[in-house]
């Protein structure tokens, strides 16, 4: 039988399975706790530290006291003992004749928690000795002789953080319960004006067509092409991977070298470990493996050098075809050289904490093949061929965690060489609106018809 | 068979079978049933698309009406709403691997206490068929696939 309330719940990113209110409620009491204890801690420290300390500062007249004598002063706050330093000081008042004598330290009376720390205060005056005072002219009674304290103001400060934290979170929480996902997420274009909505919706004006969640191109066709019309940007720059692959090995290494370091010394004193030998084992495998990985990603980024690729039309459109051009440097003999127009599902998505990434092929097709040739030094081997989008194909998606990528796939087999494979993204838009209607725009919102009241 | 201590929605398009092209008018009708079983704050009808898959909800509103009563009485609640609104370029339907994108009219009415009446027709943009996985990536991909695959 199921539970009537639902308070606690599996919940995997923005997805939660109890009821909206406890949600709510939850958000707002922790809100709540932020705000009434920044309200609480901004008012104590305002009342108890901040005024009078102004008043010190703004109200009093500095003058010179000797110090008569001091103490320890202790109180229970809180049932714990805490300490303050006193000092009896006498001090002149510039219309009096007589001195004036009080016991006096700061303007807020503050007490320390620690009795060394009042303490160690208490050593600064020097009895006999003079020092600085502020006393009040209408109130010479009241004199201090330190009128700054930093740490009240800093936990001012704090505590100002955790009102507004706790006062926007609230306010925050207020407006998310009172709105629907759809009024929230809804942008000015998508909402109907108060009046004449209609007139709008049926002759709407023409305006350029926009494609919501379909990726720019403007990073892809920011580069001319010397054969074609653009020149595709390639994906992950070789120079970067060996970058990565070389950093990598570095530091595994090196902390790899520094354990066998530990280890020889072991033994050059006789205290040989089996234990930590066979340890060590797998880390010195996993650092020949990032050495070896790094000497082949040399290896490709030397050898085949650059390979370009070239387009004379972008973005795409299903069913179009397209003139393509492959451009291929670096001496070597290539036993398989093929493109291959490939489309990739990537959805993000939190599992705790973490954030993850799942990438799923659902189309691939070689569009370019050609085997057994070799480029010369100082050659560049061309290649032109065309590739057909299919008809039906689902255009490229860009949303915040799930995206449907499209890309021209360079892969090669080369003699004596490890593999390469070279990405180069492509964006594919969807066809044309095909009904002679322009489609929704800013300035020709949609309607609703309201009946008569 | 209608419970009759709440209101409830029931959204008509005007095409049985739901399918649309981009550019294409969407029109439809939201109609109440039971509009006196209780007092009825607003009602918000959208039309909007979300992901549906793997990875987490992806939403955006293309179309959005608010109709709130500006005194009681004001509103007609018993007539039927109807709407209507130029479907957009993209993102187009689609049933994807990880990926799934749907399209559908939502209709929110807002009741007294807080309470919501809640109701979707979903409906297709679009011509783009279902697709079918080609194969897991592995971290480092080496393999050559010799045959393409459509969709």
């Amino acid at each position: 039988m199921p539970r009537r309330i639902r308070l606690f719940e599996k919940k995997r990113g923005k997805r939660r399975t109890g009821p909206p209110w406890a949600g709510h409620i939850g958000e707002a009491v922790f809100y709540a706790f932020f705000l009434i204890v920044g309200l609480i801690g901004s008012t104590y420290l305002i009342t108890s530290f901040i005024l009078p300390e102004l008043r010190a500062n703004q109200y009093c007249i500095e003058s010179t006291c000797r110090v008569l004598n001091k103490r320890l002063g202790r109180q229970v706050q809180l049932g714990e003992l805490r300490y303050r330093p006193e000092i009896q000081i006498e001090y002149k008042v510039h219309d009096r004749t007589e001195a004036e004598s009080t016991w006096t330290y700061d303007a807020a009376n503050r007490y320390q928690f620690n009795q060394s720390d009042a303490e160690a205060i208490l050593d600064q005056f020097q009895v006999g000795k003079s020092y600085r005072c502020w006393y009040d002219p209408l109130n010479p009674a009241y004199v201090v002789l330190i009128r700054y304290h930093w740490l009240p103001w800093g936990i001012l400060i704090v505590a100002i953080l955790f009102a507004i934290f706790g006062g926007a979170g609230l306010a925050y929480s207020w407006i998310h319960s009172r709105t629907s996902p759809e009024r929230r997420l809804s942008p000015p274009a998508a909402r109907t004006p108060k009046e004449s909505a209609h007139a709008h919706a049926r002759h709407p004006k023409p305006e350029p067509i926009t494609y919501p969640a379909v990726p720019s191109v403007d990073n892809i066709i920011n580069s001319p092409g010397t054969q074609l019309a653009y020149r595709l940007p390639i994906d992950a720059y070789p120079g970067w991977r060996l970058f990565g692959i070389g950093s990598a090995a570095a530091l595994w290494n090196a902390v790899v070298g520094l354990l066998i370091y530990h280890l020889i010394s072991r033994f050059r004193v006789g205290l040989p470990s089996l234990l930590w030998t066979a340890t060590l084992v797998p880390f010195v495998v996993v650092g020949i493996g990032l050495i070896i990985a790094w000497i082949r990603q040399l290896l490709l980024t030397t050898s085949v050098s650059v390979t370009r690729v070239e387009v004379e039309d972008h973005p795409f459109r299903p069913g179009e075809t397209y003139e393509i051009s492959l451009t291929q440097t670096g001496r070597m003999k290539i036993n398989l050289l093929e493109v291959l127009l490939i489309c990739d599902e990537r959805a993000t998505y939190h599992q705790g904490t973490d954030i993850r990434r799942a990438t799923e092929r659902v189309f691939e097709q070689i569009v370019f093949q050609k085997d057994q040739f070799e480029i010369g030094p100082g050659e560049t081997h061309e290649e032109h061929f065309e590739l057909i989008v299919p008809s039906q194909a689902m255009h490229s998606l860009s949303a915040n965690h799930n995206e449907v990528l499209w890309a021209l796939m360079v892969r090669g087999k080369v003699h004596h060489l490890p593999d390469f494979e070279r990405r180069f993204p492509i964006c594919v838009y969807p066809p044309a609106p095909s009904t002679g209607i322009m489609p929704f725009s800013q300035s020709s919102p949609p309607a609703v018809s309201r009946p008569n009241a | 068979m209608h419970d009759m201590t709440r209101p409830q929605l029931n959204i008509q398009l005007e095409r049985p079978n739901g399918l649309y092209l981009s550019g294409e008018i969407l029109r439809t009708n939201v109609r109440i049933h039971n509009p006196d079983a209780i007092v009825i704050r607003a009602l918000e009808c959208s039309v909007l698309w979300y992901t549906v898959g793997q990875g987490e909800e992806d939403m955006a509103v293309h179309f959005f009406h608010r109709e709130k009563p500006i005194r009681t009485g004001s509103v007609p609640w018993d007539q039927p709403f109807s709407m209507e609104c130029v479907l957009p370029a993209s993102p187009l339907t689609y049933d994807g691997i990880l990926v799934k994108l749907s399209w559908c009219v939502r209709a929110r009415l807002f009741l007294e206490q807080g309470r919501e009446v809640v109701d979707e027709v979903a409906f297709r943009l679009g011509q783009v068929p279902a697709a079918t996985m080609v194969r897991e990536i592995p971290p480092s991909e080496t393999a050559i696939q010799e045959n393409g695959h459509f969709f």
